[in-house]
């Protein structure tokens, strides 16, 4: 009932209004020393799970990936995947972000979109997170079940069920591939290892996800492997 | 380079022109002009002064060193960029282990982690009810009913914000709306009787 929103909603006005804040530090006059303050290291735990997570994917080699245990973002790796025991549930299976051209796209991300040979683009969302930018190209091909290639310049994590066994590596493609089936967390996470809590959202697609000239790229939709892998090298 | 005189007559736009050229005194200026909103926006996730301060200065570096993404020819504004970084480094300290263990820690000492409220300006055990029904929201939606109510916001900034149209914002607002008077209706039926 619209009566009980407006309840809310002077509520709401009220309790802002109430709010005592504590006086504003001031940050600007710090800003100076702050700036100079090197960054930080990557501290010994997410060190070490960067080489847990090298190492395991050396020694699988072709075959299924061990999801790292916890949802560290390592700070080498463009992808991040690990393990969780439960996919949230309240997240989001939605798209989200700002439609623009291609060329709006472009100037947000910094780099030019590639495209599949061939392929009817039939929209292009942005998705931007802060530091995080991503764009979303949605293709409908006449032939095949359309699907979406997300490029973004940050960091990608993949979260998916512990001992689910849905993440291989793929060969040959970019400087790390992998396909995902089932349920899964997607999350961004920025070029300092935090996770864009924001950008949270599940997906039941498969998915190719790969690195690229420190870019990642990844394709979701209602495909095979090889179809999905096709496409990502006819990429322009 | 400008002298901190001929700074403050810059708009933001020059200004992150000179600071992404290393000038720190221009991003400096910047940040007098946003500190009020990045603590506040800081202070209503953690509920806690000095917390707030730290998430606001280590989101102001995190800014600093990403300016490049900064897009103010796509029509982007400067106050939403810097308060999605703040935010974001406030929830995720909401999450860190260690925030929660700082939080315990002062529970123990009897310290409050309320927000302060003036009480002429709104009755305490509505406030307070209101407060609870907040904090069962989503992250999402609550994050949306603090920028636009308490930070004050406009459309244009909020779509800057999500990455998304003017007319989204508006019906995600109504959304998180909707779904606070869910929770109130199940769990604090009081709150919708008039007469405060």
């Amino acid at each position: 009932m619209q009566g009980e929103i407006e309840i809310l909603d002077r509520d709401l006005v009220l309790l802002s209004r109430a709010v005592r804040y504590p006086a504003t530090p001031n940050l600007a006059a710090a800003a100076p020393e702050l700036l100079r303050k090197p960054r930080l290291a990557p501290s010994g735990l997410r060190a070490a799970a960067a080489v847990v997570v090298a190492l395991a994917a050396l020694v699988a080699g072709v075959a299924v990936v061990a999801p790292a245990r916890e949802a560290v973002a390592d700070l080498f790796d463009k992808i991040n995947i690990f393990g969780i025991d439960q996919v949230p549930r309240e997240l989001t299976y939605e798209i989200e972000g700002r439609e623009v051209t291609l060329e709006v796209a472009r100037d947000a991300l910094g780099f030019e979109p590639a495209s599949p040979a061939g392929a009817q683009l039939s929209r292009v969302l942005l998705q931007e997170f802060g530091s995080v930018s991503a764009a979303a190209l949605f293709f409908d091909p006449a032939n095949g079940p359309g699907y979406v290639l997300f490029e973004t310049n940050g960091r990608v994590g993949k979260g998916i069920p512990t001992g689910g066994e849905q993440a291989e590596l793929v060969e040959g493609l970019g400087a790390e591939a992998y396909w995902l089936t089932g349920l899964h967390l997607v999350q961004y996470q920025n070029v300092y290892g935090d996770v864009v809590y924001e950008s949270r959202r599940v997906t039941d697609q498969n998915t190719l996800i790969w690195s690229r000239d420190g870019f990642v790229y990844r394709i979701e939709g209602p495909l095979e492997k090889e179809d999905a892998v096709a496409i990502a090298e006819s990429l322009r | 380079m400008y002298n901190s005189r001929r700074r403050d007559q810059l708009d933001d736009e020059a200004l992150i022109r000179e600071a992404h050229r290393g000038d720190a005194g221009a991003f400096e200026e910047l940040v007098r002009r946003y500190q009020e909103a990045a603590f506040r926006a800081a202070y209503l996730v953690l509920h806690d002064a000095e917390e707030a301060k730290d998430a606001a200065q280590d989101a102001i570096v995190k800014a600093y060193r990403a300016l490049g993404s900064f897009r103010p020819r796509s029509g982007q504004t400067f106050r939403p960029w810097l308060l999605k970084i703040v935010m974001n480094e406030s929830l995720n300290r909401v999450k860190s282990r260690n925030r929660r263990a700082a939080v315990a820690e002062r529970a123990a000492r009897g310290q409050s982690l309320e927000w302060s409220l003036d009480e002429t300006v709104v009755d305490r055990e509505r406030a307070r009810l209101l407060r609870e029904a907040l904090e069962a929201l989503k992250e999402q939606e609550r994050v949306l009913i603090y920028l636009r109510y308490f930070l004050s916001l406009s459309e244009h900034e909020l779509a800057d914000y999500m990455g998304c149209a003017q007319g989204t914002v508006k019906s995600r607002l109504h959304r998180a709306l909707a779904k606070l008077r869910e929770v109130v209706r199940d769990s604090f039926p009081g709150l919708l009787a008039e007469g405060v």
